[in-house]
């Protein structure tokens, strides 16, 4: 990790694994309105939190309404959030409580007719293949592999946002490689 | 051992979620631009004055409309001062059809209209999914709160029109005096170009610009303006929603 300074307002540069570029950048520059550091952090960081949501729930509602909701709520909070932190954490964590808080049904129910995937009908079967081979799996292992395998999170980022140790981590890891394989 | 199953599966899932179509523009409520402290002291003054003038003329549950039943009293409302409500009271009450009143014991003069939100939802290619997030505060007892299955909607032009709540299952709440919930609309509509794979057919007679969307209770109703309107709303198939959470 590497500190700099640019332009007097400091920011912390990381990159993770196979180049993955993981900004820990103040995301509140001194005088800027924290309105348009909100409109930043949903730029850079929507994409990456509906897959984490994605992986966690393994349903594609339940994680647009959990990636929207986490956005509400730190809409909400942008007053008290400590911008000079990571908010991809903050939106992370959030994701995962609210999805277990079964908030996700309540949500699901605004519009019962939408379809599962935006996509083509080839994509959509692709889908219900990738999800219900991942279906056995649980949350755990599930982000844990995908996160490490495909996001390319390291193993202490995701242990950090799945709370659990990289020990624990690793082994979930490898559970899910088995089960997949055994199926 | 090979993993081949593995990296097939994990292969397909990063192809499909790198695709996913996100809204542009992230959730937030909606606010004046440019309003400044002396302009929100003139909201809260207004506000508050029109509150104290509903209060007095237009008691909880009654109306003078001539409507027999689901009479369309509108809700006064206090509006916190710090922001701009997107769904703001009716600042008169206009006298709609009359709906279907919904079941529970909670009736609409009893809640006072808290913060709001609006934005886009995810919805299939093709269609427009926009939804409003309405706090309400029980300031009357506690009471069983039965979301309707019937509600209106008033176009630009005042057309109204009654139309049924896509199914969102049996969804009550046991509201107890002095607490809060909000109440989740959300309208789709077709967003132009071709019809897409799962995308929502063309509405027969479908009523456009909403601006106003009007919620029987078991007594009297809330209705609430809409910033931004809702594009079109279709009769049939339903393509408004409506659900509770704490």
């Amino acid at each position: 990790m590497r500190t700099d300074f640019d332009g007097g307002r400091p920011s912390t540069v990381r990159f993770g694994p196979a180049g993955v570029y993981m900004s820990m950048q103040a995301e509140v520059a001194v005088g800027e309105p924290r309105d348009a550091a909100y409109q930043r952090a949903y730029e850079r960081y929507s994409p990456e939190l509906f897959r984490f949501a994605l992986a966690w729930t393994n349903e594609w509602s339940s994680a647009e309404d959990l990636t929207q909701e986490a956005y509400l709520r730190l809409w909400r909070n942008r007053a008290s959030i400590d911008w000079s932190r990571p908010v991809l954490a903050w939106l992370v964590v959030t994701v995962r409580h609210l999805a277990n808080n079964r908030y996700r049904a309540i949500r699901r129910r605004l519009a019962p007719t939408r379809s599962e995937i935006h996509s083509d009908e080839a994509a959509r079967d692709r889908w219900i293949d990738v999800r219900q081979a991942l279906e056995k799996l649980t949350p755990t292992e599930r982000t844990a592999l995908i996160l490490t395998s495909v996001e390319g999170w390291s193993y202490k980022e995701v242990a950090d946002a799945l709370n659990t140790t990289d020990g624990a981590l690793r082994a979930a890891v490898s559970r899910a490689r088995d089960k997949l394989e055994a199926a | 051992m090979s993993e081949s199953r593995t990296r097939e599966i994990l292969e397909g899932w990063r192809v499909i979620a790198s695709a996913a179509e996100l809204p542009k523009e992230p959730p937030r409520p909606r606010r004046a631009n440019s309003f400044g402290v002396a302009g929100m002291a003139f909201v809260a003054i207004v506000v508050v004055a029109l509150a104290l003038r509903n209060q007095s003329t237009i008691p909880a549950g009654n109306s003078s409309s001539s409507s027999p039943s689901g009479s369309t009293a509108s809700v006064a409302q206090t509006v916190a001062p710090t922001s701009r409500n997107p769904t703001q009271l009716a600042s008169t009450s206009p006298s709609y059809p009359p709906l279907p009143a919904a079941g529970g014991t909670c009736s609409a003069g009893q809640f006072v209209l808290g913060t709001a939100t609006s934005g886009p939802a995810y919805g299939p290619i093709g269609t427009t999914v926009m939804y409003v997030t309405q706090t309400l505060r029980n300031r009357g007892a506690s009471c069983q709160l039965v979301l309707p299955k019937t509600v209106g909607v008033v176009s630009a032009t005042g057309r109204f029109v009654a139309v049924d709540v896509a199914e969102t299952g049996t969804l009550t709440s046991h509201v107890g005096a002095g607490q809060s919930l909000s109440l989740i609309l959300s309208a789709r509509w077709p967003s132009g170009g071709t019809l897409a794979s799962g995308a929502t057919p063309p509405c027969h007679d479908p009523v456009d610009d909403v601006n106003r969307v009007v919620i029987p209770l078991s007594t009297g109703t809330i209705q609430l303006d809409l910033n931004p309107s809702w594009h079109e709303v279709c009769p049939s198939p339903a393509s408004v929603s409506l659900a509770l959470t704490n």
